[in-house]
Formats: structure tokens, sequence, C-alpha cells
């Protein structure tokens, strides 16, 4: 097989710069074929060729200076790189580059957690640290602080974050909880940004906006500099915790159910980032679609009211939690309770109302900052692994989200997919997750979800919602989606790109932000 | 060294019983007596080592970053139950 090369070198430039970056970080930490693992850089759950996204070899610095000297041949060999932190962003293609050949810049190496401090709450971190390995760290040295992880406990604190991933305790909008970055620049320089550029700063992690313009944000979702540290915030764990479920029988419950939400998610009586979740989504926790129903098309009614007897859930399922003294708990959860009765057949559940429920139990933990991969388990709902998700942001309004959903459900319909889905309440506005399941093997099946997946983008931005995040294959599809003003905002990502990284070596065609050179290509 | 490897990157989802994707997976794939990784007796070494790089259906492959060849090595040999 030809050895995948990036895209305008030839073999002998790349071997150039494979032994650059050899002499740089070693040669034991240059993944440059087969036997090396450079296959483990593929995109696991491809929706398109598994082969597509394919990088043309990997480096792992081991420290910010080796990560500098990358930086620097790269920009001399004007080599493609891909940053990426724990590489499991696997719902928006893992490991895997956008750009093929590129080589993937592996950040693992950086997984020093560098402080934590208790008395503040907060850590700070290198983009290495899992959500495991900081919530390990924690355990073992007796901290009394939370954190608040993404559903795949794998995932990087520094990456998620980075790529605006959302969790599900009062911490659960990661990147409001950050403060402060170190980056390396396209040149190789570094900065510090917020409190951090200035010398022997103590309030790096403390203040997130520092002195001039807050440029933290330009380092999240975009390709203008590599993260080598990030503050996050902490959560102090409360006096008291209460995880609850309350289940709503009947489909269109969504639209009163989120309008009684509403007003009490932006009057914080809801404190966390709170979930709805559709009866798949929980079903698929526990069982497979084939132990339910094994024909075509949608799952009939008789079926959805067997899962609901048997798991005793509803059509929507609201888990939230309680955090603080136990008479403010109690106080909350009257409120909740009398505000959300006025949706016939709902039920009220504790989570000791439910000690032997595996979705209770991995919710439970998910509020309260434990990291579990249990809702993995959904990809096995129909087998084949393959999952890709779809995530348009929805305002609070059970109009929008009913608005939403049947959108979605009627379109999975139509191209033979179950939704499985959730909506994630957030300060103003909700996150809903649709996971498109399909089989990674069935060719078929993966043309029919690529079809499905681009209907949904037009469909979705024509009724003026957007996605908030997404995988490889979609990135330049949904940013052309954000087109006001003839595209004002993708030229001056361009413009902001060209400044900072003129020979484009930082993961080009990231969020749909391509370097000049490569502009207008069919990538 | 193995067991370590094993329980920092395997058992969240191969540890047996509920809450566990791989184990229920195998459980519906193979039935109950093959779900639970650590009691299986029917994989080589090499089996396990190419499915941890590459993946398999549901399972994400695992980088050299993250499992270095001598770790895989171990953990192969340990899961396929040679010494």
């Amino acid at each position: 097989m030809a050895r995948k090369l990036p895209p305008g070198i030839d073999i002998t430039e790349f071997e150039g710069a494979l032994a650059a970056f050899a002499e740089a970080i070693g040669i034991e930490w240059v993944f440059a074929d087969e036997s090396a693992g450079v296959s483990s850089y593929r995109d696991p759950f491809a929706i398109v060729d598994d082969d597509h996204f394919e990088p043309s070899a990997a480096v792992a610095p081991a420290d910010v200076e080796q990560v500098q000297d990358i930086v620097r041949i790269a920009g001399d060999f004007e080599i493609p790189l891909w940053p990426i932190s724990t590489g499991k962003n696997l719902a928006y293609g893992g490991p895997a580059p956008r750009l093929p050949g590129s080589v993937v810049l592996d950040l693992k190496r950086l997984n020093k957690v560098i402080e934590v401090n208790e008395e503040f709450g907060y850590a700070l971190v290198e983009p290495g640290v899992s959500y495991l390995d900081l919530y390990e760290h924690l355990q073992k040295t007796g901290s009394k602080l939370w954190i608040d992880p993404a559903s795949n406990a794998m995932g990087g604190i520094v990456g998620n974050t980075a790529d605006r991933g959302v969790g599900y305790t009062p911490y659960g909008d990661h990147f409001a909880m950050q403060c402060g970055m170190e980056v390396v620049l396209a040149d190789g320089s570094l900065v510090r940004t917020g409190m951090g550029a200035l010398p022997n700063s103590n309030t790096w992690q403390l203040f997130k906006y520092g002195f001039g313009p807050y440029l933290d944000g330009i380092f999240t979702q975009s390709n203008f500099g590599v993260i080598t540290k990030m503050g996050i915030w902490l959560m102090p764990e409360p006096p008291g915790y209460r995880p609850y479920l309350i289940t709503f029988p009947r489909e269109e419950d969504i639209e009163q159910v989120i309008e009684i939400l509403r007003p009490l998610k932006v009057s914080l009586v809801i404190q966390n980032a709170a979930t709805i979740s559709n009866i798949l989504l929980d079903a698929c926790i526990t069982g497979t679609r084939s132990q339910y129903y094994t024909g075509d098309g949608p799952l009939p009614p008789s079926v959805l009211t067997k899962i609901m007897t048997d798991q005793k859930i509803g059509m929507w399922n609201f888990y939230s939690a309680l955090y603080g003294p136990e008479p403010i708990m109690d106080a909350t959860w009257g409120v909740i309770r009398d505000a959300l009765s006025a949706v016939p057949g709902a039920r009220f559940y504790l989570a000791e109302d439910r000690p032997n429920d595996p979705v209770m139990a991995y919710r439970k933990k998910l509020m309260s900052g434990e990291p579990t991969l249990a809702e993995f388990n959904s990809i096995n709902w129909t087998g084949g692994g393959g999952h890709v998700d779809f995530s348009p942001i929805s305002p609070i309004t059970g109009a929008d989200a009913m608005k939403q959903y049947s959108m979605i459900r009627d379109r999975c319909a139509e191209f033979g997919f179950d939704y499985l889905g959730e909506f994630i309440i957030g300060w103003r506005e909700m996150h809903h997750i649709f996971m498109l399941l399909f089989d990674g093997e069935d060719e078929s099946q993966k043309t029919q979800a690529r079809a499905l997946f681009s209907v949904l983008i037009d469909e979705a931005a024509k009724a003026g919602y957007g996605e908030y995040r997404t995988h490889l294959a979609y990135m330049d599809k949904i940013a052309a989606s954000y087109n006001w003003n003839d595209n004002a905002l993708l030229k001056l990502n361009e413009r902001i790109k060209d400044a900072l990284d003129p020979k484009g070596i930082l993961a080009p065609g990231k969020q749909g932000i391509w370097p000049k050179h490569l502009r207008g290509q069919k990538n | 060294m193995a067991e370590q490897v094993y329980q920092k990157w395997c058992s969240h989802c191969h540890a047996p019983g509920i809450g566990h994707p791989g184990t229920q997976r195998l459980e519906w794939s193979f039935g109950k007596d093959r779900a639970v990784l650590k009691d299986r007796t029917d994989l080589s070494a090499d089996y396990i080592a190419q499915v941890v790089r590459n993946g398999r259906l549901e399972m994400p492959s695992f980088r050299p970053t993250e499992i270095s060849d001598t770790d895989l090595d171990a953990l192969a040999k340990f899961l396929a139950g040679e010494k």
C-alpha cells in the first residue's frame, strides 16, 4: 500500500521532516508506519471510509519545549499538524485529522496535573490529562473537589473544553469554567492568556479575563494555536447531593415539560446541566434493539410501552440533582415537584427509590463528577459500533424542542434509523444531542447515515438552528451554514488564521477554517 | 504490571456486569460465559494486540502513547493466559 503523505509533500521531504522530528523528540516517539501503530490514529467510528481521515504519521512530544520544536520543524517543512489531547473525541472523529495525510501531534505525554488548589477550587492541567486521570488524582490526594466529566471518562479536560463540550454537574458548561491558557503558536512561540500574561501573577486561575482582549475563546474549536496548559474551576463537594429522575409518559409531554423547566433553570432553582433523555437513550444502556424489536422502521407504540413498563421510565426522562444543605434541598425539591406535577402522569424518583437501575446509577455518577463509561453502551443498541452526534442548539422552549425533535425523528424514520437523543439544559439554551448509530461495517447503512446527517444540517439551518460542534466530515458544511452577512464570520476566522499561521500548518480544516493555500479545494 | 494496565485501560468497559459496555456487548454476541474478558481462554495475544491498536466495532483504538508496545505485549499475554 502506497505510503500516506501530507498533501504537496514528496517522500524525500517527508522523511526529512520525520528525521527532524525524531531528533527533537526521539525516534521511539515518531509513529510513521503500520507496525509503529499509526493505524491507531484513525477514526474508530468512521462515517466515511475507514481510512479517509488517515494521518501520515504521529508524533508525541514529552513537554512544552518539544511541542515548540515540533511546531517549528513542521513550519520549516510545511507539514500539516493535527493536535489531539487524549484523542478520545469519539463521536466527532476521535484522534483522526481533518486533512488526510496530516501528522497527528499527540499531546498525551503532556499528562501532568500541575496544580490543584483546594481553597479556590481549581486545577491547572496539561492536555494529556483525562477526566479519569484527574478524578483518580483527586481521590488519591483526598481532595474535596469535584470534576465535571464529559459522558466519556477517557475524554481529555483540555480537549473537551477546547471543543466546548458539556457535562452534567452545576459546572457543566466546561468553557465557562475554564480560566487561563498557555498556548504554542504556529511559529513556535509561547503565550499565556488572562492573568498568566503578568509575570508572577497569583490570579491566573482566578480571573478569566486579564487585561486587554479576551483571547481564550479563539483557541477553542479552532486551529490558531496548540493549548499546552489550561486552568479549570472545580466544584467544592457540596454538603448534600440528591440526584433524581422524573419520568413523563407521552411523547408530546416534552413541550409542556420544557416550558415548566425554563423559569426554573433561568432562576437557578435547577442548579446543574440537567438532561431530558428520550426513552431509547435510556433503554440502550441496558439492552439492544433486537431484544425488544426486530422489525424495520420505528419501534411501534406497543414496544415503547413495554420498554416503559420494563424499565419504569417514560418517553422522556428528566435527570437532575439537588446540591447543598439538607433544608435547602428539601425546599428546592418541593418547588420542582410542585411545578412538574402539572404534567399528567409525571412520576418522581429519588436515586434511592431505584437502587438497581443502571441508568440512574450512571446518571448519579455523572451529575456528581464521577467519570464513567456506562453511556458507551448506547452504541451497542443496534451493534456495529458506528456513531456520530448531531447536536443543534435549541432555545429552552417547548415549541423549539418539539420542532427539533419531530424533525429529527421523522427524518430518522425516513432513512431507517432510531432517534436516540437528549436535551442538556444550559444557562439560556439547550444542547440537543442526537446519537446517530450505524453499523461501521455496513456500507449501505453508512451511506444512509451520511445522507441523513446532511439533510439534518440543511433542514436545521433553514429553521434557524445551528450545531455547536461536529464530526470531521461535516465541519465545512456546518461552518458554511453560519453564513450571515456573506460569510462574514468565516472570513474573519480566515483573516485571523492567515495572521497567526501564514503557512497553515496547524489543524487545517478544523471547524471549516482552511489555510490560504488549501482554501476552496475539495478536501 | 499487566494487571495495572488492564485496570487503567480495560476494566471500565470489560469488568463484569452491567454498566460495562464491553462486557454487555460480548454477552449479547457470544453469551454469558464469553462476556468477561479476563475469563476468556479463546483469545490469542496477537488478536488482542491487534484489536487494542485498531479498535473493533464499539471498541475504540488505543495509541502507543496510551498503551506502550511493552505494556500492550504484557497485557495481551495476560489476557490470553500466556505466562
